[in-house]
């Protein structure tokens, strides 16, 4: 054969001088690709040496990313594009078989086919940056909402945080939090000054207006001692809020009955913070400042608090959640649209013989059509994934590009593509610039190895 | 009829494919020569460049082709000798100026600032704010907007209980630049954990790409709280919060306390940060922008026509160039540092011998 060929090469016949010449380009152009291929992998790794001389294999593990001091870990990276690839595939596959096995199966042609199918189809041809303004204008509100609701449908927990907003001065004396004192779950932050006032005081307003305001629940404890289902707690809010109203700046709860009081920090109470600090002695506390002391004018204290919930989700409605949403819409037709086609291409012989032996159609699309196509269903989910590993503009406008370790589905995060697309342009030092082009060559790599294991896969689907 | 409409269209596709080609061939070669200016850099003063330049054309016919890549690429550019200036929101540091290798010039052109902006349901004032609550508050240490160090410098103003929702940029950029360097220079606790630069290591919050990304975040977040530039805040409409200054000041950014944030001694090569001035009226948070060129200007085979061109037009910049500045909301440059940008100038030589006499 390769003599004849010969032959006819030489025998110049135009026609097929035209065809080998065909032919000829066909592999320089194919080749041109393998090249250029090779050629962006040789150009990420050359500069990325910088990087890699710096930073070594710790890169790959280190969770800081820090311009300023030189110090880049791209693990929240790689993290936040496998967190969001994965879960957008998982979001999409439903989808994307259904419309195949639809269209595929149920109405290959006709109108509605057609119309579904072109739809289908326009998903992919959208620009991402309009999937990203879509995100940002209507899903982020959205999952805003659901966020708060979220928040206050799940019993809260508050905790005063340890830090310099909180400080409770008596006399001088600074008591030590939760030990001596700790704030109420509803308590509000304010710096309060002054002489403590007792709210059945016959002083004019004007004085009183502002100074922290004692409680003592020693009356209402003796009152309801025996009334099963009472809660001194609910006494305590209550009189909180009608301090506020009155205009106290603080409100500080004693309990001059017993040294143990019955009163506890309540941690799962979703009641708004209050304007004023709501604070409690404990019996320490009371022992230690209060036992020998009278408890009203003459106390001067400072209360200043700060009450966090630290297991809340802040409502950002903005993502991981929101950019595999975004993601998982956008990677829906590859795999539909593969599927469909394969699904088409089962041998009609195949089904009528099932039908023939009195499948239903369910059980023809579970024993015939998925096993013959299984592998191109694969290959068009592996096809998906790549596209949302790579994505970037949609992702980078919901994901918040935070560089943390994503804690839930609901934290923010980044992912590789993100952070080159936003900080190459002002990459101001040789290290910085090259580790994010070693980010890049990160992610090459990722997609490499995905598309290498799933290709594997399909083989022994192929084999099977 | 059908004639007619055939010529027509032979004419039109002529005139389609003789644009094309117009437009993959370079542009044509005499005006890559004296008659054409070419610059990269901030993209923060592009608006203000575009200006100065188009009238600079209509005066004079010398086409200033500006391209606005950022700062970072401008300072490449520059260190490439792929542009005749630079234009920079940071003096080089040093890895570029060693990079570079030979004397630069900073010639600062305006100045701007950095303001805090807030989205804060029902207040229509603008709240005060003092150095350590914003630095506490990026710090992520603040986390309620009802904290007692904001209400108590903002009396008689509603404060809500809403958590605080921080927002910065994600890309690199000046403004970042800018702000961190304040919040550098104002907090200890900052200098030590993040510091300053282009693109920092935040501590809290969530990034949005460019001044309208932070916005947008902004101002789609009850509680939210980020940083944008003056110009773009002005341009927006957007609500922003007095800042306290060293002397004690609580000053609303604006053109005016921007230009007196610059009107203090700066040294003599004008590569200084102005942020936390000592001006007793300036906004805090202020910095300049810079052109930058190369000090000796006898460089890859550049003409001394060439040069002197370069020269005149940022003699231009810095004069009658800063009449457009208030019209775009710019801060035009205070006296002291138009005077330092004239000595820098004057201080550009070609073969030794100084340009601008």
């Amino acid at each position: 054969m390769e003599e004849g060929q010969k032959k006819i090469e030489k025998g110049g016949y135009g026609q097929i001088r035209m065809e080998v010449a065909f032919k000829r380009s066909l592999v320089a152009i194919a080749v041109v690709m393998v090249l250029l291929v090779a050629a962006f992998f040789i150009t990420l790794v050359v500069q990325s040496v910088p990087s890699i001389r710096a930073l070594g294999i710790q890169y790959l593990w280190g969770k800081t990313w820090d311009p300023v001091n030189n110090v880049y870990g791209a693990l929240p990276f790689i993290v936040g594009t496998l967190l969001t690839s994965f879960t957008a595939l998982l979001i999409s596959i439903p989808f994307s078989f259904a419309i195949a096995v639809y269209l595929g199966e149920y109405k290959p042609q006709g109108w509605l086919s057609n119309f579904l199918k072109n739809t289908v189809d326009l998903i992919a041809a959208v620009p991402s940056v309009i999937y990203g303004f879509w995100g940002l204008l209507v899903l982020v509100p959205k999952i805003q909402d659901f966020e708060t609701a979220w928040n206050n449908q799940r019993l809260s927990e508050y905790r005063a945080i340890n830090n310099d907003d909180n400080s409770f001065t008596l006399n001088g004396k600074a008591l030590a939090l939760n030990v001596d004192y700790f704030p109420m779950a509803y308590s509000g932050g304010a710096t309060v000054e002054g002489a403590m006032m007792d709210e059945a005081a016959a002083l004019p307003d004007s004085i009183k207006r502002g100074h922290p305001w004692l409680f003592d629940v020693k009356p209402i404890l003796q009152a309801n001692a025996n009334k099963p289902g009472f809660n001194i707690n609910d006494s305590v809010k209550q009189a909180a809020i009608r301090f506020l109203n009155k205009g106290a700046g603080a409100m500080v709860v004693v309990n001059s009955g017993m040294a143990g009081g019955s009163l506890q920090f309540y941690p799962k109470d979703t009641t708004l913070p209050l304007d004023i600090p709501v604070l409690v002695i404990t019996a320490n506390g009371y022992k230690k400042y209060f036992s020998n002391a009278p408890t009203n004018g003459n106390l001067s204290i400072t209360a200043d608090v700060e009450v966090v919930d630290p297991y809340e989700i802040p409502p950002y409605g903005i993502g991981i959640l929101t950019a595999s949403l975004i993601l998982a819409i956008m990677i829906i037709p590859y795999a539909a649209s593969m599927g469909r086609e394969l699904i088409r291409m089962v041998p009609s012989s195949l089904k009528e013989g099932a039908y023939a032996l009195g499948a239903t159609r369910q059980e023809v699309i579970r024993s015939v059509i998925l096993p013959y196509t299984k592998s191109g269903l694969f290959a068009g989910v592996l096809l998906s994934l790549g596209r949302a590993l790579g994505e970037t503009m949609a992702v980078t406008m919901v994901i918040g590009n935070s560089p943390i370790m994503p804690k839930s589905i609901f934290s923010l995060g980044h992912t590789m593509a993100s952070v080159i697309a936003n900080e190459f342009a002002e990459a101001d030092h040789a290290v910085y610039l090259s580790a994010l082009v070693e980010l890049g060559l990160v992610l090459f790599l990722v997609t490499v190895a995905i598309n290498m294991i799933g290709k594997g896969i399909i083989k022994r689907f192929t084999n099977e | 009829m059908n004639g007619e409409s055939g010529i027509t269209k032979r004419v039109l596709a002529g005139a389609l494919l003789a644009a094309f080609v117009a437009f993959f061939m370079p542009a044509n070669a005499a005006a890559q020569g004296d008659k054409t200016i070419i610059g990269a850099g901030s993209s923060f003063i592009n608006p203000l460049f575009s200006k100065i330049f188009y009238d600079y054309n209509i005066k004079t016919g010398i086409q200033v082709n500006y391209q606005s890549i950022g700062s970072g690429g401008g300072v490449k550019a520059l260190t490439d000798k792929t542009v005749d200036f630079g234009a920079s929101d940071a003096p080089l540091n040093a890895e570029q100026a060693i990079k570079i290798g030979v004397p630069v010039l900073h010639i600062p052109q305006a100045s701007s600032a950095v303001v805090i902006t807030y989205n804060l349901p029902g207040i229509a004032t603008n709240i005060n704010l003092s150095p350590d609550v914003i630095a506490d508050i990026f710090l992520g240490k603040i986390k309620k907007w009802n904290n007692a160090r904001i209400k108590s410098l903002n009396k008689g103003v509603a404060l809500p209980a809403l958590p605080i929702l921080i927002a910065h940029r994600s890309d690199g950029s000046g403004t970042t630049n800018i702000f961190t360097n304040y919040l550098d220079k104002i907090s200890g606790t900052w200098h030590g954990k993040v510091g300053t630069g282009s693109a920092v290591n935040w501590p809290a919050g969530l990034g949005g790409k460019g001044n309208e990304g932070v916005a947008g975040l902004v101002k789609q977040i009850p509680g939210g709280i980020g940083y944008v530039e003056l110009v773009y805040a002005l341009n927006n409409k957007m609500r922003f919060a007095q800042v306290r200054n060293k002397k004690g000041k609580f000053i609303l950014p604006s053109i005016a306390s921007v230009t007196a944030a610059g009107n203090v001694n700066l040294p003599a090569d004008a590569r200084a940060f102005i942020t936390d001035t000592e001006a007793a009226d300036g906004y805090p948070i202020s910095g300049f922008t810079w052109v930058i060129i190369y000090k000796e200007q006898n460089y890859k085979q550049r003409s001394p026509a060439k040069a002197a061109q370069l020269l005149k037009l940022l003699w231009y910049n810095i004069h009658e160039g800063q009449q457009f500045t208030a019209a775009l909301y710019y801060a035009p440059l205070s006296t002291s540092a138009l005077a330092v940008a004239e000595k820098i100038l004057k201080s550009a030589t070609y073969n030794g011998q100084p340009i601008l006499k």
